[in-house]
């Protein structure tokens, strides 16, 4: 799961940095907001916690060992923003002391580990647990399948990740300059992994850690997860802006143009002629900043790709916020009267 | 007087049967584990103390971009062998070979079969036969990628070792703090790394318990078990362990303001290494876009 540096070419470690800096800052404000004084102590504890998580061998079934990520547990129990900034602190110390992911790639294995997989978990957990009692069967179950599909989600994007590098960086005569393996090698590759091994040890570990908080009485409930969630549009708009950046440069290997988005010249192309309306309103506007998500130039077709990408995708999550923001003030609004 | 076994103690009555409880291999390893984690942690750093961390920190991150955005494998590997060779120097070559080891020796498992025509099609080097009425064997390009990944991958944790066997916890925070990184986190971070032995140590007090206390092992449900209440434990003890420290921090006077230490002044011949260092991986990079 930890990516190492070599296997990522900069421009992609650099889309992971733009997305995980955002992300801790946002969850460090949230969490301060959340626990005041306390909240440099008990993240500098879950951090401490968190890494050593990661060290603990688990039995599973098939015989073997695994180990898991904690990040599930830490989200159910104390919030996804606090399990950002955990994980995100343990993932350095990873990095700069045991060499386990890399150091240019950190911004990368925090979003796969500190970012997507809490969401994804808090999501999970909040959809199965409804509004049962905290310790029941269906919130242990529910911490399982957060904690083995968060891992899932995570495996994904790492799969994803690694298998775009060899169809955008290679050189002339083929050569991949960074992770060799395309889409069709990494997905399978990391699914298997994870849905027999890694995703058995995160719902055990998950569950049975939660068990263990919930018989002895250890839950903050006062706070539920589902709250958390809520009151912080800022983080999950950060999630969706996560998963869309790293998906863009899929559109890169896509072939021909999207059915419905021809333009004038490929409906020649289609229909030997262009429709009289098409013809008179695709001529208004032509001054596009970065028409087909390109300089105008035409050079350096994969960065104008990513910056397209990026501002599009900020420009949905700055209009996402600032929605949640909206709802979220009326709310208090409406409650306050 | 003879010296033989009676029969009831030389052949046993009835024959032992395979028993579900095994031995709790998981215990001892991730006891290993968290020795050999607690020992990095009180490692105090090798040579080269003296150089700035902020001067060592940016030069290391300079040098890593230099070696991600190199394609020449000539040059990756010149490059390589300069990084492991400071390491060295620095007395830090047994730290790397335990870090980088295991992880290169996975890494060149995971990419031996992209030499391969199979995953790498190209000009097929060094045959290997056929499959499935092909020619199958190594190929340039597949040989080369491999190559670019390995050595990138070795010359980054050469730099990284270097770096943080040079460098302790506190500084290298600070230095990171100095760069931008925000103060909430790196305070975090210092504070984590300070706690961390001390929870390691609690954690391995506990798995040494369980270990005395189950000789005759355990099932594997016994032991998932176990696993998640230790999980459920930590987390109990870390809360406790928080709540003692801000305590001691309010008591200190600490009002939940953010101070940064007064940073020290860089010496020129700290900015010269650093320079000089950079300097050299941009000639690399350069004779390497040159050769392309």
């Amino acid at each position: 799961m930890h990516v190492p540096d070599g296997y990522l070419s900069p421009e992609t470690c650099a889309v992971g940095l733009a997305i995980a800096i955002p992300a801790i800052a946002v969850a460090s404000r949230q969490v301060m907001r959340q626990v005041k004084g306390r909240a440099v102590p008990k993240l500098a504890m879950l951090s401490a916690f968190s890494f050593l998580i990661m060290m603990f061998n688990l039995p599973i079934p098939d015989g073997t060992t695994a180990h898991a990520v904690g990040s599930a547990l830490i989200a159910i129990v104390m919030g996804p923003a606090a399990a950002v900034i955990a994980t995100a602190v343990a993932l350095l110390f990873q990095a700069l002391i045991f060499g386990d992911g890399g150091v240019l790639a950190y911004g990368v294995n925090v979003v796969n580990m500190a970012i997507i997989m809490p969401l994804v978990a808090t999501v999970v957990n909040r959809w199965i647990a409804g509004r049962s009692e905290p310790g029941s069967v269906r919130r242990v179950a529910a911490a399982a399948v957060a904690g083995y599909t968060s891992i899932l989600a995570a495996s994904v994007a790492v799969g994803v990740e690694l298998g775009i590098q060899p169809a955008l960086f290679h050189t002339a005569d083929g050569t991949a300059l960074y992770n060799p393996y395309g889409l069709a090698a990494t997905l399978p590759a990391m699914l298997f992994a994870h849905l027999l091994i890694a995703g058995p040890a995160e719902a055990i570990i998950t569950s049975a850690g939660y068990s263990f908080l919930a018989r002895t009485g250890q839950l903050d409930e006062a706070a539920p997860a589902s709250h958390k969630l809520r009151s912080n549009p800022g983080l999950v708009s950060l999630g969706v802006l996560a998963v869309l950046a790293l998906l863009t440069p899929l559109g890169l290997i896509a072939q021909g143009t999207a059915f419905g988005e021809w333009g004038p010249e490929e409906l020649v192309d289609q229909l030997g002629a262009i429709p009289a309306g098409l013809a008179q309103w695709s001529s208004v506007w032509t001054h596009s900043i970065l028409p087909d998500y390109g300089f105008t130039s035409g050079e350096a077709p994969l960065a104008a790709y990513w910056i397209s990408a990026l501002i599009g995708s900020l420009i949905v999550a700055g209009f996402t916020y600032g929605a949640l923001w909206l709802a979220n003030r009326r709310q208090s609004v409406g409650a306050s009267a | 007087m003879t010296a033989a076994l009676p029969d009831w103690l030389a052949t046993p009555a009835t024959p032992a049967t395979s028993s579900p409880r095994r031995p709790h291999r998981f215990l001892r390893r991730t006891i290993n584990q968290l020795e050999r984690l607690l020992a990095t942690l009180s490692e105090p750093p090798t040579r080269f103390t003296e150089v700035d961390p902020r001067v060592k920190l940016v030069t290391a991150l300079a040098v890593l971009v230099v070696l991600a955005l190199m394609q020449d494998p000539l040059l990756l590997t010149v490059a390589g062998l300069l990084a492991c060779t400071g390491t060295v120097a620095a007395g830090a070559g047994r730290a790397l070979v335990g870090i980088a080891g295991p992880i290169v020796a996975m890494t060149a498992i995971v990419l031996l079969p992209a030499t391969t025509s199979i995953v790498r099609p190209g000009t097929i080097v060094l045959p290997l036969g056929d499959w499935a009425g092909q020619p199958v064997g190594l190929t340039s390009v597949g040989i080369t990628g491999a190559w670019l990944v390995l050595t990138r991958l070795i010359a980054s944790l050469a730099v990284v070792v270097l770096l943080t066997r040079t460098t302790s916890w506190l500084r290298l925070t600070a230095a990171l703090r100095a760069i931008g990184a925000p103060a909430a986190f790196v305070l975090i971070a210092t504070m984590a790394h300070r706690y961390l032995w001390v929870l390691g140590r609690g954690v391995v007090d506990l798995l040494l318990a369980r270990r005395a206390r189950s000789i005759g092992g355990a099932t594997g449900r016994e032991d998932r078990a176990f696993v998640g209440g230790s999980v459920g434990a930590l987390y109990v003890r870390s809360n406790e362990l928080a709540d003692q420290v801000h305590q001691a921090m309010v008591a200190r006077g600490f009002t939940g303001r953010l101070a940064d230490p007064t940073p020290r002044r860089i010496r020129w011949v700290d900015l010269a290494i650093g320079g000089a260092i950079i300097v050299a991986a941009l000639g690399l990079l350069w004779g390497d876009i040159g050769v392309r």
